[in-house]
C-alpha cells in the first residue's frame, strides 16, 4: 500500500503539470489528499506492520500521520483562496510542491532507518521552497535562500553526526542504520562519540524542530509565506523534525549518556524560551509572533523529553495540541491581513470594529496557544510544570517566569490588533466568507475538549510511545505512580 | 598511492581556501572529484558494475562534470569572478587553514575508532572544518555555495572512512538529494542576483526582529 500511495502521490504531483487550469489543479490535489487520507486509515489498520523494509506503521507515524492528514486538509482549503490569481504554471508548482511535502512527512515519520530519515529530511527542505517563495517579493527569496541553505547545512552535519555514531557502533559498516538496531548498538559504545554525535544530530535538526540555535530560518519562513503555508510549516514540519530527532533521543537516552541527553535538552529548551520570550516583545508583526510562539512550544517539547517517560507523555500531548492550535491561528491570521491589508502591528488595530466574528476567533485562539483553560494546552503545560515542580524546582521558576513574559508579548500584541485604535486608514479590506472560518472552529474546538478528555485510541498511542502504564495521567491531577 | 591522492586532496582545501578566483573554485572542486573517485576506487571492496557505476556518478559525473557546469553558468550570469574586496586576504586563510588542520589532527587523534583509518577521518574533518570556514569568511553566496559542497565532500569522506555499505537505492537517495540541493540553490541564487542586484551575503539582511 505505501508504494501505491508514494507512487500514485508523485504521479498527481507530476499530473497537475499536465492539466495545469485552476479547477483540475485543485480537483487532482484533493484526489491527493483523499489518497492520503486512505492511506492513514490503512495505516491504522495494520498497526506495527513494516512495508518496504525501511517503513514501519509504528504509534509514532500513526499518530503524526493523523495530524499530517488534518493540517494538510485544512491547509489545502485554505489555500485555494491564495492561488486563485496566480498563472498556471506557478499554481502548479506550488500543488506539486505540496504534494511532495506531503508526501515525504509520510516517509519522514514512518521511516525505521536513521538515513532513510535523512532522506526524506532533506526532502521536505527542497520542497517546501516553492511555496516559501510563493510572493516571489525580495522577503521571500532572502528567506527561501536561507532556509534552503541552512537546512541543507544543518542536515549535512546532522548526518555526519549519524554516520559517527554508525562507526563508533559498527553499525554502519554493515549498512543496517534501522532504529531498532541502533538502539541497542549504542548500549556499548565510548560515550564521548555519542556525545559528539547527539550534538551534531540535535544542531543539524534544530532548523527544523525550530529551537536554538538554528530556529532564525524557521521564523524569517513562517513570516514570508502564504499564511495557510505558514500553518503548515509551524505544524506539520515542524512535527517531521520532531519525530527525526525523537527517533534518535530514544536510541540514545537509553545509553550511559542518558542523563547528559536530558542535561542538554533541558538547556536547550530554556535557551529557546528565553529567545521566544525576549522576540516577542520586540516582533512588530503578527506573523513574528505566533512563529516566535512556536519555538517557545517547541523549547516546552525539549524541556518535557528531559524528564523520562512521563515526560515523552507531556511532549506528545504538548506537540498535538499545539498542531491544532497553531495551524488554526495562522489560518485565521490569513484571514486578518486580508482585512487589515497588513500583518504590522503598527498597521493593525480595530479588528474587533472591522471584523467581529474573525476578531473573536483569533481571540479564541490566542487564549488556547497561551494554555488558557479550557485549552487542551493547559493540561499538557500543567503536567509540565508539575513534573518540573517535582524534579527541579529552580527550573520552573525559570521556566514559569519565561512562560510568563511570553504569554504578557503574545496577549498583549494580539489585543492591540483585535481591540487597539484603528491605525490602517488605507482601503477597506475584504469581506471574508462564513465557510472560512469552519477548519478554525473545528480546530479549536477539539483543542478545547481535549482538555477534558482524550479519545482512547489516542491515549493509547501517547501511551505507546511514551510507554507509561495505562491509568497512568487519566486525569490531570493524579500523578505516574 | 592513497598517501598522495591525500596529500593532493589536503592541498586542494588549503588552495581552495587561499584562492580569490572564483575560476579556480570550480576547477579545484572538479578535481576534488577526481581525487574522491581514485580513493573510493582504492578503497571498494565489493567490485561489482552496479557499486561502481555509483561512485562514478557521485564522483565523476556530479562532483567533477555536472556541478561545475552549473557553477560555470552561475558565474557567467551574475558576472562576479572573484572574491569580494573585504573578504579576508589569502595569507590570513592560510595561518587559519593551518590551525584548522591542527585542530583535525587533535579531533582525529581523540576521537579515533578502531575500525576508522585515522588519514581519512583527519581528512573528513579538514575538509568540513573547511567548508565551514568558506561559509563564514566570504561574502558573496557563490562562496557559501561552494562551501556548502565542500561540506558535502566532508560527508563523503566520512562515509568512506567508516566503510559504510548503503543499500544501492539509500545511495541513490542520498545522490539525488544532494543533487537536487545544487540544482535549487543555484536556481535560487541566480535570482537572488537579478532580484537583489547583488550577491553579497550582506544583502539578505531585510528579514530581521
Amino acid at each position: 500500500m505505501l508504494a501505491i500511495y508514494f507512487i500514485s502521490g508523485f504521479l498527481l504531483a507530476g499530473l497537475v503539470f499536465v492539466f495545469p487550469r485552476k479547477k483540475s489543479v485543485h480537483v487532482i490535489t484533493l484526489i491527493a489528499i483523499l489518497l492520503q487520507a486512505s492511506f492513514t486509515a490503512y495505516a491504522f489498520f495494520h498497526r506495527g506492520e513494516t512495508e518496504l523494509t525501511y517503513f514501519t506503521f509504528d504509534p509514532l507515524a500513526l499518530l503524526f500521520q493523523g495530524i499530517l492528514v488534518i493540517i494538510s486538509s485544512a491547509t489545502f482549503y485554505h489555500t485555494i483562496n491564495y492561488t486563485k490569481t496566480i498563472d498556471h504554471l506557478n499554481r502548479s508548482f506550488f500543488y506539486a510542491s505540496f504534494i511532495v511535502l506531503n508526501l515525504a512527512l509520510t516517509g519522514v515519520y514512518a521511516s525505521n532507518n536513521l538515513v532513510i530519515t535523512w532522506i526524506f529530511i532533506e526532502i521536505t527542505t527542497l520542497s517546501v521552497a516553492y511555496l516559501i517563495n510563493f510572493h516571489r517579493s525580495k522577503t521571500s527569496l532572502e528567506a527561501t535562500w536561507k532556509y534552503i541553505f541552512v537546512c541543507s547545512v544543518g542536515i549535512a552535519l546532522a548526518y555526519i553526526g549519524i554516520l559517527f555514531a554508525g562507526a563508533a557502533s559498527g553499525i554502519a559498516s554493515s549498512g543496517n542504520m534501522s532504529f531498532a538496531g541502533l538502539k541497542s548498538a549504542f548500549l556499548d559504545i565510548n560515550p564521548i562519540y555519542l556525545k559528539i554525535a547527539f550534538i551534531l544530530i540535535l544542531a543539524g535538526y534544530s532548523s527544523k524542530l525550530e529551537v536554538f540555535p538554528l530556529y532564525t530560518i524557521g521564523i524569517d519562513a513562517n513570516y514570508v509565506s502564504p499564511a495557510p503555508v505558514s500553518a503548515f510549516l509551524s505544524t506539520a514540519l515542524v512535527n517531521g523534525g520532531f519525530v527525526a530527532f525523537f527517533r534518535i533521543f530514544e536510541a540514545m537516552s537509553g545509553t550511559i549518556i542518558g542523563i547528559w541527553i536530558n542535561h542538554v535538552l533541558m538547556i536547550t529548551g530554556v535557551l529557546s524560551l528565553l529567545v521566544a520570550a525576549i522576540y516577542v516583545q520586540k516582533a512588530t508583526n503578527l506573523k513574528r509572533v505566533f512563529a516566535y510562539s512556536t519555538v517557545e512550544h517547541m523549547g516546552l517539547v525539549l524541556i518535557a523529553l528531559s524528564l523520562g517517560k512521563a515526560g515523552i507523555y507531556i511532549a506528545l500531548l504538548q506537540i498535538t495540541f499545539h498542531s491544532l492550535i497553531k495551524s488554526g491561528l495562522f489560518y485565521q491570521t490569513g484571514i486578518l491581513h486580508r482585512v487589515l491589508r497588513s500583518y504590522k502591528l503598527v498597521k493593525s488595530g480595530g479588528y474587533l470594529r472591522m471584523n467581529a466574528i474573525g476578531a473573536v476567533i483569533l481571540f479564541t485562539g490566542v487564549v488556547l496557544i497561551c494554555a488558557v483553560p479550557p485549552s487542551a494546552l493547559f493540561r499538557s503545560e500543567f503536567l509540565l510544570l508539575r513534573e518540573l515542580g517535582l524534579n527541579n524546582v529552580l527550573l520552573f521558576i525559570i521556566v514559569a517566569l519565561l512562560l510568563t513574559f511570553i504569554f504578557y508579548g503574545v496577549f498583549q500584541k494580539n489585543m492591540k490588533v483585535i481591540a487597539g485604535e484603528q491605525a490602517h486608514a488605507g482601503e477597506p479590506g475584504d469581506k471574508p466568507a462564513w465557510s472560512e472560518y469552519i477548519t478554525q472552529v473545528i480546530l479549536f474546538s477539539a483543542a478545547m475538549v481535549l482538555c477534558f478528555y482524550i479519545p482512547s485510541f489516542l491515549d493509547d498511542l501517547f501511551r505507546s510511545v511514551s510507554g507509561i502504564p495505562d491509568g497512568s495521567f487519566n486525569s490531570i491531577f493524579n500523578t505516574l505512580a | 598511492m592513497l598517501i598522495l591522492l591525500y596529500i593532493l586532496f589536503g592541498i586542494s582545501l588549503v588552495y581552495i581556501a587561499s584562492t580569490e578566483k572564483f575560476r579556480h573554485y570550480i576547477q579545484i572542486y572538479a578535481m576534488q572529484g577526481i581525487l574522491l573517485f581514485g580513493m573510493a576506487l582504492i578503497e571498494l571492496k565489493d567490485f561489482y558494475f552496479l557499486n561502481l557505476l555509483l561512485i562514478l556518478a557521485e564522483t565523476i559525473i556530479f562532483k567533477s562534470v555536472i556541478v561545475p557546469y552549473l557553477l560555470r553558468k552561475i558565474m557567467q550570469r551574475t558576472g562576479i569572478y572573484s572574491v569580494h574586496k573585504r573578504s579576508l586576504k589569502g595569507n590570513y586563510t592560510v595561518l587559519l587553514m593551518m590551525v584548522i588542520l591542527g585542530i583535525s589532527l587533535l579531533l582525529a587523534k581523540v576521537l579515533s575508532i578502531p575500525s576508522v583509518n585515522k588519514i581519512y577521518t583527519v581528512i573528513a574533518w579538514f575538509t568540513l572544518f573547511t567548508g565551514l570556514l568558506l561559509v563564514s569568511v566570504r561574502k558573496y553566496l557563490f562562496g557559501h555555495l561552494v562551501g556548502f559542497l565542500i561540506i558535502e565532500n566532508a560527508v563523503f569522506l566520512f562515509s568512506m572512512a567508516i566503510g559504510s555499505r548503503f543499500p544501492m537505492l539509500v545511495n541513490t537517495g542520498i545522490l539525488l538529494d544532494i543533487f537536487i540541493a545544487v540544482l535549487v540553490m543555484s536556481m535560487f541564487l541566480t535570482k537572488i542576483g537579478h532580484k537583489m542586484g547583488g550577491f553579497e551575503a550582506d544583502t539578505l539582511s531585510q528579514l530581521k526582529d
